[in-house]
């Protein structure tokens, strides 16, 4: 052996720039960009006054008239309050079945953790317009019957409050709350709550004194959590507040964004869009502390060690007559009242002069519905684009920032996070502005297009939260060993890494894809007349007053969504993922 | 064949910087075994690593076959994927979702030097029958014993054809009896081939079954090369000693040129040269003989039995010599002796170990 500088320089090629790296690189900064440009794009907007592509001079004008308006504190206490209650439902509730399912021998646990798991899926829209057939003060069914059983002259109960809306969306985020609190619950060692009892420690006493301050930081992050998701969440305000000028951050915005008279207020609305960005990146913090402190009190060991449940005993009834009440109340009332509705030419209570007017004909004039029909193929385009082209950018993101060494892969993976905690709505907003912006020399504003990129960026932190999680698990070897026998990148990711997380990669796709069929929140802000998609078509049936045939294209939607339902079940218990975002 | 000069390898996580690999040379011939030996953490498969380009060193050079494929200094690197090596990864690193044929056949057909179909399979089925697995093509690898994967992973390795096959603790998730049996399997494929390995173990047993030489590493050095015999026999230093066996360590102070005097006694050897005056002579147990009677000779004590343990091929007593443990291997027959009774030991002047106090 000779001296290195005397021996031969092996090298690859002349060129030594890598292909296949490049195209990953390219493909994963490419949505990093989106997603920082258009949170950018808020903070642009909230500095200019005017429509899109007008001259405006930089200004803080929209901060000024934000803050000097008692209507932004209105909606600021709104937003509060309508969050406090949901929190107050949904946590608790999620709280006990997570209990119930996670540590007593309650029976059919996994016909109730399928039910919730499923749950989250269930369109949260149409469980706001079947609470409004149930409770609305004028056309509730429950509200009507009780008046005409007790001889009232108001009505007992209404949804349209921000304590109904409120209780409407806790229900709708219980799965959500049970999916957070029984991951904790599972993930705690369960010697520690053994140790209790076996020195003379009653159950009770033991739930109360170790289990409940052990699990607290858990609980704490699914509060703060669900603060944010409740912040952001449009559905439920949009479809019950908004028709009785109950307006929180989102609604708030889109109100500013499609007044009644007027402009588009853009700027104001990019203020407020800026104060719910701070905001929800501010909750993050506390979120991740109490995260880090729920991580101390995991099991160390590998092997699945399981406690010995709580015997229920009779009190097992007790367990289902509660799971029992909030299945009738979030999914089986809702939906019955839809289909009530649907079958009706106007809204009455069950008689029997109302079921002898019961006619199918709004379903078959429906059927051929030429916008009906647009629509439908609108969604079923994005339910197939959308999740495979986030798919395709998530492998490769999570490829940097499981697998590679570049040196940014922290802050690829923290922007990739950022859509979770960050309103959604928000980016439709911006994205609707920049299309606004590009739209003389680009035509892309009103199109399914925009929908489509908006969806793909927003839901690019689902996609990688799920598959970071698969590539991590992936012995880091199995790709050394390719590498060594000389396979590029781009070809081990094709043919080892891709085959190897297949069950994880349908997971987000399927998850995906069904969050594409029930979006609404994104679609009405970005929807025109020639890009409804399904959610949208109904959003715009409600709101102009056509509640029969809303109804209608909501149970017919439902009915489609079943098989896709029933697919993603299987796929999910086969991986054992549970969904942790809604 | 692998030429490592002053080959440095840093780690850092957060403020700490940890030197896995510091300055190390090494020279490997052709057609050598050799082995690194040494506990987790001594820098072994860090080096290993960096031979095959999976990590990239951050001083020194490596060549391989006339080639340099790393040097920092210079600047050049060259990847994994161009060095044509062959490897076998401790978690074997088979690819779960593909055949036995498949697994040897994917660096061939989708590597940087691809064969034609024909040549493919010729390829294969001669490095599966090396292996013996030929039966075994058809069947998808998770049905395959650990014993069994790990010969696939051997297999893939052989196909590529390299000069150069590295190791890295390849046989540590299979049972001791299997183990054995691949061991054997390994160094004689290795001879029939002719290749150069650079292995890795902490297992200082399998060390001396397979190696031509060995490198004993720690805190990322290297502390002495040789081969089984001078490691066991003639350690330079205590680490290396205490690795390849057991022994029975005297701290005691210089005396002359010719003695030591140690809690047992004053004992004659012959200590190094120099200043130093504290030192430490150590004995391997199986190098003390025992009688039961006096025959007063050089470094003989008398020393009472402390306890015997019988393990088959072996019995080890402890002895105790003025206050001082002593442990003793006698092979073969038993002496059947009794704890309490009065021995004599002897330790020979030229099995005595004397390193300096650290």
């Amino acid at each position: 052996m000779s001296v290195i500088d005397s021996t031969q320089v092996l090298r690859p090629k002349a060129f030594a720039f890598d292909g296949s790296k490049a195209l990953i690189v390219a493909l994963a900064g490419l949505a990093a960009l989106a997603i920082a440009g258009l949170l950018l794009m808020i903070l642009w907007m909230s500095l200019r006054t005017g429509v899109p592509g007008q001259a405006s001079p930089l200004t803080l004008s929209n901060y000024t008239s934000l803050l000097g308006d008692p209507y932004t504190y209105r909606v600021m206490t709104t937003t509060l309050i309508f969050s406090a209650v949901t929190i107050a439902v949904a946590i608790p509730l999620g709280f006990l079945f997570a209990w119930f399912i996670e540590r007593t021998d309650i029976p059919y646990k996994t016909l109730a953790m399928s039910l919730l798991s499923v749950g989250i899926l269930f369109p949260t829209f149409l469980k706001a317009m079947g609470w409004v057939f149930l409770c609305h003060p004028r056309i509730g069914v429950i509200n009507i019957f009780l008046m005409q059983l007790f001889a009232l002259k108001t009505a007992p109960l209404n949804v349209a409050t921000l304590g109904g809306i409120g209780f409407v969306q806790g229900l709708t985020l219980t799965p959500l709350g049970y999916v957070m609190i029984s991951a904790a619950l599972r993930s705690m060692n369960p010697a520690l709550v053994e140790a209790s009892n076996v020195h003379g420690v009653s159950k009770l006493k033991t739930l109360i004194g170790i289990e409940l301050p052990l699990i607290w930081p858990a609980l704490f992050s699914a509060v703060i959590w669900m603060f944010t998701v409740a912040i952001a969440a449009f559905d439920v305000p949009g479809v019950i507040g908004m028709a009785n000028n109950i307006f929180t951050f989102s609604t708030a915005i889109y109100f500013m964004i499609n007044p009644n008279e007027g402009l588009p207020r853009y700027g104001l609305s990019g203020a407020y869009g800026t104060l719910m960005v701070f905001f929800s990146l501010i909750l993050m913090i506390p979120y991740f502390i109490a995260l880090k402190q729920s991580h101390r009190y995991q099991i160390i060991s590998g092997k699945s060690y399981r406690s010995r449940p709580v015997e229920l005993g009779r009190w097992w009834m007790l367990g289902w007559g509660l799971l029992g009440l909030y299945f009738v109340l979030a999914f089986v009332l809702p939906l019955l009242a839809i289909f009530w509705v649907s079958l009706l030419p106007y809204v009455q209570i069950p008689s029997r002069q109302a079921l002898a007017s019961i006619t199918f004909e709004r379903y078959s004039s429906l059927a051929f519905d030429s916008g009906l029909l647009q629509a439908g193929g609108n969604t079923l385009l994005l339910m197939v684009v959308v999740p495979t082209v986030i798919v395709l950018v998530c492998t490769m993101i999570s490829w940097i920032v499981t697998r590679s060494r570049m040196r940014w892969r922290v802050c690829l993976d923290a922007i990739a996070f950022l859509p979770h905690p960050v309103p959604n709505l928000l980016f439709a907003l911006a994205i609707a502005y920049c299309a606004l912006l590009v739209s003389n020399v680009v035509p892309v504003y009103g199109t399914i297009y925009v929908l489509m990129a908006v969806y793909i960026i927003c839901w690019v932190s689902f996609g990688t939260r799920v598959l970071n999680n698969s590539m991590i698990q992936l012995h880091r070897e199995l790709e050394e060993a390719a590498q060594v026998g000389g396979v590029s990148t781009l070809r081990i990711l094709a043919k080892v890494i891709v085959p190897l997380i297949r069950p994880g990669i349908a997971y987000a796709w399927i998850w995906t894809s069904l969050s594409a069929y029930r979006e609404l929140t994104m679609a009405v802000f970005l929807a025109s007349p020639k890009s409804q998609v399904l959610s949208t078509y109904i959003w715009g049936q409600w709101h102009g007053g056509g509640l029969g045939d809303a109804a209608a294209i909501a149970i017919m939607m439902m009915a489609a969504m079943s098989p896709l339902v029933t697919t993603f079940w299987i796929f999910a218990r086969r991986q054992q993922h549970v969904a942790s975002s809604a | 064949m692998i030429d490592i000069r002053s080959l440095t390898k840093i780690f850092k996580s957060g403020e700490e910087r940890v030197c896995a690999v510091d300055a190390v040379d090494l020279k490997v011939d052709d057609k050598e075994f050799f082995v690194l030996l040494g506990l987790s953490g001594s820098g072994k498969t860090t080096l290993l690593r960096c031979v095959a380009g999976l990590e990239r060193p951050d001083g020194g050079a490596i060549v391989l076959d006339d080639q340099v494929v790393s040097a920092a200094e210079r600047g050049i690197f060259i990847p994994a994927e161009d060095r044509g090596v062959g490897m076998v990864f401790q978690s074997y690193a088979v690819w779960p979702h593909m055949t036995v044929f498949e697994n040897v056949a994917f660096p061939l057909t989708d590597g940087k030097r691809r064969l034609s179909r024909a040549a493919v399979r010729d390829r294969v089925m001669r490095a599966l029958e090396l292996v013996q697995l030929v039966s075994y093509a058809d069947r998808p690898v998770p049905f395959l014993s650990g014993g069994q994967q790990q010969r696939v992973a051997l297999a893939r390795a052989l196909a590529v054809e390299p000069k150069v096959l590295l190791m890295d603790e390849p046989l540590s998730n299979l049972d001791a009896r299997l183990r054995e049996e691949v061991r054997d399997e390994i160094r004689s494929l290795s001879k029939k081939l002719g290749i150069t390995v650079l292995y890795v173990t902490h297992d200082q047993v399998e060390a001396m079954a397979l190696a031509d030489r060995i490198a004993v590493m720690s805190g990322g050095r290297i502390l002495q090369i040789g081969n089984g015999e001078e490691l066991y026999h003639f350690p330079q230093d205590r680490g290396v000693g205490e690795f390849l066996g057991a022994m029975n360590e005297l701290p005691g102070s210089v005396q002359d040129c010719a003695s030591v005097a140690t809690g047992l006694g004053l004992l004659h050897c012959s200590p190094p040269p120099g200043p130093a005056k504290e030192v430490i002579v150590a004995i391997r147990p199986e190098d003390i003989s025992l009688s039961l009677e006096a025959n007063d000779r050089h470094n003989e004590f008398a020393a009472e039995l402390g306890s015997r343990l019988f393990l088959g091929d072996i019995t080890v007593y402890r002895l105790i010599a003025n206050g001082t443990n002593l442990h003793v291997k006698i092979a073969g027959e038993d002496l059947r002796l009794e704890p309490g009774t009065t021995v004599y030991a002897s330790l020979p002047a030229d099995k005595l170990k004397i390193f300096q106090k650290s």
